[in-house]
């Protein structure tokens, strides 16, 4: 009975429109006072003690450094590096938009941030050089995706909050898919090559554009060489990055002002603040769940209906690139890693390696409709439809997909650097 | 009350700001030292996260501000071009609910740590200062939440984010 009242209250505040983090509280809240038959004040204790967490520290300081970063004019030094490298290969121009893609998201940790910074520098570049104004826009809407898998990302810091799994090794375990997606949509470019699209290699301009951006390319290899080489921890990479940020902002590029701060402060405080609720209240839930042995009882019940790995591996993904569809990936994370994770664990999959499947699989979810986020901002930067961009985004699904195959059926692609 | 919001707004950001700011700066710090005297400042992670903590319940205020807190969006389309203020306020009607229930428990909890005398044990510093934000983020949530109810159409015209 408990339980139906639970799903009814969680549909009528899906329905009025709440914010997630009162959904999250007020079903935690619900579960502690009816079912455990504690008092609410619990669920703050809960968010206090969860909020109280050393490994928290990387997402304000990962923002930050990635608020730093892209105050500036990075994403032209990062797509004159890409162009001047990929200038002699057949579609080098689609190429260099991946890779620009690629590297700014990993330093900015957005996807629409991306698709907004590089986008608006090589659509109109794209369609100068003749390529279709479909893969053209098809190529800056995926490529922008990549920034939630590229290391270091803010959704494997949550996810790995959430499952109990070391950030550090999730970090180290998307290296090899971020590889093999960035592959895919070179290889991809590659053979949808327009005539004439490759150039001719220029050593002074690659030297040029090289002095231009090499501090800007370096930090994301910075923060990745000191965790994989142990060096750094998380939080510790984190403030480095920040570090890093600020050096190369104020004394190198000189493209940031002392008075710029504040309000760096202040919006890292409002991205924070938009994830900082819905997470700690999540954690309480998540305890609650573990106390009344929710994901255990989940995993008996599902053992009896799927009875093996790949069964298992085949209606998750399912599962997820339909959440992906209609659910963001912070919540999506939020409400579905506590639970499939001991699933994934159970059916003998390495909760790491699960991890990056769900991430990627999420990552899909940026750029499929109805809430793929890429989409809109495509929509909106290039000036078409909705519809023409999702027409856009149709063969490149396709490449995804089979990155996400590989990547769920070949875990040694995610482990190799664990 | 739209002056009272924005005066007490305007502190926010700043408290915001400060406590950001004053997080990293510990943090560099203390990576800084432990890289380089290979001693770290003990007081300096736990600092850290208690302005974290701050920064984070005061992030969501200037966030509910905007009304851009993340929400599923599924139903807002049954409610019409007609009904939007209706949807508006019965929003936030419902989110006011949440927060005065949110808002007496955390000052129960808070309360009690004041009464136990429970102290943090690296800052040894009254655990009740550092919760204080807790019913504070509830209460002036609630503040917001009370002003889009009478003023329905300064929420739609925010620019959200919605979904985001």
């Amino acid at each position: 009975m408990m339980t139906i009242i639970c799903l009814s209250l969680l549909v009528v505040l899906i329905l009025l429109g709440q914010p997630l983090f009162v959904i999250m509280g007020s079903i935690a809240a619900f579960c502690y006072h009816f079912i455990s038959e504690e008092s609410i004040s619990i669920v703050i204790g809960d968010i206090f003690y969860a909020a109280n967490k050393e490994i928290l520290l990387a997402i304000p300081l990962f923002v930050l450094a990635g608020q730093i970063m892209t105050k500036g004019s990075i994403a032209t030094r990062l797509i004159d590096i890409a162009k001047a490298v990929t200038a002699p290969i057949p579609s080098g121009l689609a190429i260099a938009s991946v890779l620009s893609c690629a590297v700014f998201a990993a330093i900015s940790g957005s996807s629409p941030v991306t698709l907004i910074a590089v986008g608006s520098i090589l659509y109109p570049a794209l369609l100068k050089a003749g390529y279709d104004k479909k893969m053209a826009m098809g190529m800056l809407s995926v490529g922008g995706t990549l920034g939630i898998i590229v290391p270091p990302s803010i959704p494997m810091i949550i996810f790995a909050i959430m499952a109990g799994v070391s950030v550090v090794d999730l970090f180290k375990a998307g290296i090899g898919p971020s590889i093999v997606l960035i592959l895919l949509l070179c290889i991809y470019a590659f053979f949808r090559a327009p005539e004439g699209s490759k150039g001719q290699w220029d050593t002074q301009e690659f030297l040029l554009s090289l002095k231009r951006g090499i501090l800007s390319v370096f930090m994301p290899f910075v923060i990745l060489g000191g965790i994989y080489s142990g060096f750094f921890t998380a939080t510790e990479s984190a403030a480095v990055a920040v570090l890093y940020a600020l050096i190369v902002e104020f004394f190198i590029h000189r493209e940031l002002k002392l008075s710029d701060l504040s309000n760096l402060f202040e919006e890292t405080a409002g991205l924070l603040g938009t994830l900082f609720l819905i997470l700690i209240l999540a954690m309480s839930f998540n305890k609650f769940m573990t106390y009344e042995e929710i994901p255990q009882n989940l995993v008996t019940m599902m053992s009896g209906m799927i009875s093996s790995k790949i069964t298992f591996i085949i209606g998750v993904n399912i599962l997820l690139l339909i959440v992906g569809c209609v659910m963001d990936i912070m919540s999506a994370i939020l409400v579905l890693a506590p639970i499939l994770t001991p699933m994934a664990i159970h059916y003998g999959m390495n909760p790491v390696h699960f991890g990056v499947m769900m991430i990627v699989n999420l990552e899909i979810g940026y750029i499929t409709p109805p809430i793929g986020i890429n989409l809109f901002v495509a929509s909106g930067i290039f000036k078409e439809n909705l519809s023409t961009v999702i027409k856009s985004i149709v063969p490149l699904l396709f490449v995804l997909l089979v990155g996400l195959i590989l990547i769920s059926f070949i875990p040694s692609i995610s482990l190799f650097a664990v | 009350m739209k002056k009272m919001i924005e005066c007490i707004s305007f502190i926010e950001k700043k408290m915001a700001a400060l406590s950001m700011g004053l997080m990293t700066v510990l943090v560099i710090f203390d990576v800084l030292s432990r890289e380089i005297f290979n001693k770290g400042i003990p007081w300096a992670q736990k600092s850290a996260v208690y302005l974290m903590i701050w920064g984070g319940f005061i992030g969501a205020i200037l966030v509910a501000e905007k009304a851009a807190h993340l929400r599923p969006e599924v139903a807002d389309k049954i409610w019409g071009e007609k009904g939007k203020l209706t949807f508006v306020r019965v929003q936030n009607f419902v989110m006011l609910i949440f927060c005065a229930i949110f808002l007496f428990y955390s000052y129960k909890y808070v309360a009690e740590s004041f009464s136990f005398g429970d102290k943090s044990v690296v800052l040894q510093v009254p655990l009740w200062v550092l919760q204080l934000v807790i019913p504070y983020t509830f209460l002036s949530m609630s503040l917001r939440n009370i002003f889009f109810i009478f003023n329905p159409n300064e929420q739609l015209l925010l620019k959200t984010e919605f979904g985001s």
